[in-house]
């Protein structure tokens, strides 16, 4: 009689309901204790299996773990380095910005404010004035007091 | 409604596209499926601490490639499918040896062997206690020999209990070649542990 093939064994173990090595193995002593003994033997390793997965504290503490690495951002997103790109678009900013219209592109200093008689300060015009009644010229009504 | 099906309910406004996976949603997600994700890395590492940070690696990578979830798939076959990812590239490096031996990650495996857990029950003597806990190591470490592929399709059926078609549709398999992966893998072991 030839015993049972690796597939053979492989349903024997696995399905639940009615298998068709049941046949078989109700008339090979040896076979039935080949499918009994790796049956055990697949019980006793999802049993171990079963007793090395902790207990309920260890899946909150796991979950605030996996939240916390959630949490933390890749290095490029890290503080020092958005301060610092901020600086840097700054500068950039500074450089490309167009200058504004009338200023010296050279960077020259403005040109001076040539005085004029109206910007003339009041102590003055009263100077001219005191001067012109000293020689005898009454100042002009329309001048700048 | 059993808790499948009140499940599959809570999922489907996850289903939706990319752009309505909200961090409200993310939250939920990760809340549901986080044990799934975290056994299934255990079973590829067998060390909590080390399936915890890989579980963390998971939602992390989830979200950020949350743009290309685009509903095709159920939440849970896609956390799935990346943890799965995550798992087996794991066990690659570890087995180059490199990560493992510059970050010490693997403190409970002292002498290349991860701690088995207590596997006898209350009947049974010190002897047969020693004798289960043997079997159960030599069955541990023929699963971590298997191919990636045997050992998540493995890993998925008799750690999980997920059935063969969901298998399939997370590794992005065809149900047949989950059938053979996994004869090959049960055959190993009958091979080598019976």
């Amino acid at each position: 009689m030839s015993h049972l093939t690796d597939l053979e064994v492989c349903a024997a173990v696995t399905e639940r309901s009615a298998s068709p090595a049941d046949a078989h193995l109700a008339e090979c002593a040896t076979c039935r204790a080949e499918v009994e003994a790796l049956s055990r033997d697949l019980g006793a390793l999802s049993a171990a299996h079963a007793r090395r997965v902790p207990s309920e504290p260890f899946w909150m503490k796991e979950r605030a773990a996996v939240r916390r690495r959630l949490n933390t951002r890749p290095p490029l997103f890290r503080p020092s380095f958005a301060l610092g790109a901020l600086a840097a678009a700054a500068v950039l900013a500074a450089l490309v910005t167009p200058p504004r219209p009338g200023a010296d592109p050279a960077g020259a200093p403005p040109p001076r404010v040539v005085a004029t008689e109206r910007s003339q300060p009041p102590d003055d015009a009263l100077l001219l004035e005191a001067e012109s009644l000293v020689a005898g010229s009454p100042a002009p009504l329309t001048s700048p007091l | 409604m059993d808790a499948r099906d009140e499940a599959a309910e809570l999922l489907l406004p996850l289903a939706a596209p990319a752009s309505l996976l909200s961090d409200e949603l993310f939250e939920d997600l990760l809340r549901m499926h986080q044990k799934r994700v975290f056994r299934v890395l255990l079973g590829w590492v067998r060390d909590p601490e080390m399936a915890d940070s890989l579980t963390q690696e998971c939602f992390l990578r989830a979200y950020r490639g949350r743009a290309g979830f685009r509903g095709d798939a159920s939440p849970e076959t896609w956390l799935i499918r990346i943890a799965v990812n995550i798992g087996r590239d794991h066990v690659k490096s570890r087995r180059s040896g490199f990560w493992r031996r510059l970050l010490s990650l693997d403190r409970s495996d002292a002498e290349g062997q991860v701690a088995v857990p207590e596997v006898a029950d209350r009947a049974s003597s010190p002897e047969q206690a020693v004798l289960a806990k043997e079997r159960l190591a030599r069955v541990e470490r023929r699963v971590e020999s298997l191919s990636p592929m045997q050992r998540a399709v493995f890993q998925l059926r008799f750690l999980e209990e997920m059935p063969l078609e969901e298998i399939a549709r997370t590794l992005g398999l065809r149900i047949g070649t989950v059938k053979v992966h996994l004869a090959r893998a049960v055959g190993a072991l009958r091979r080598d542990v019976a």
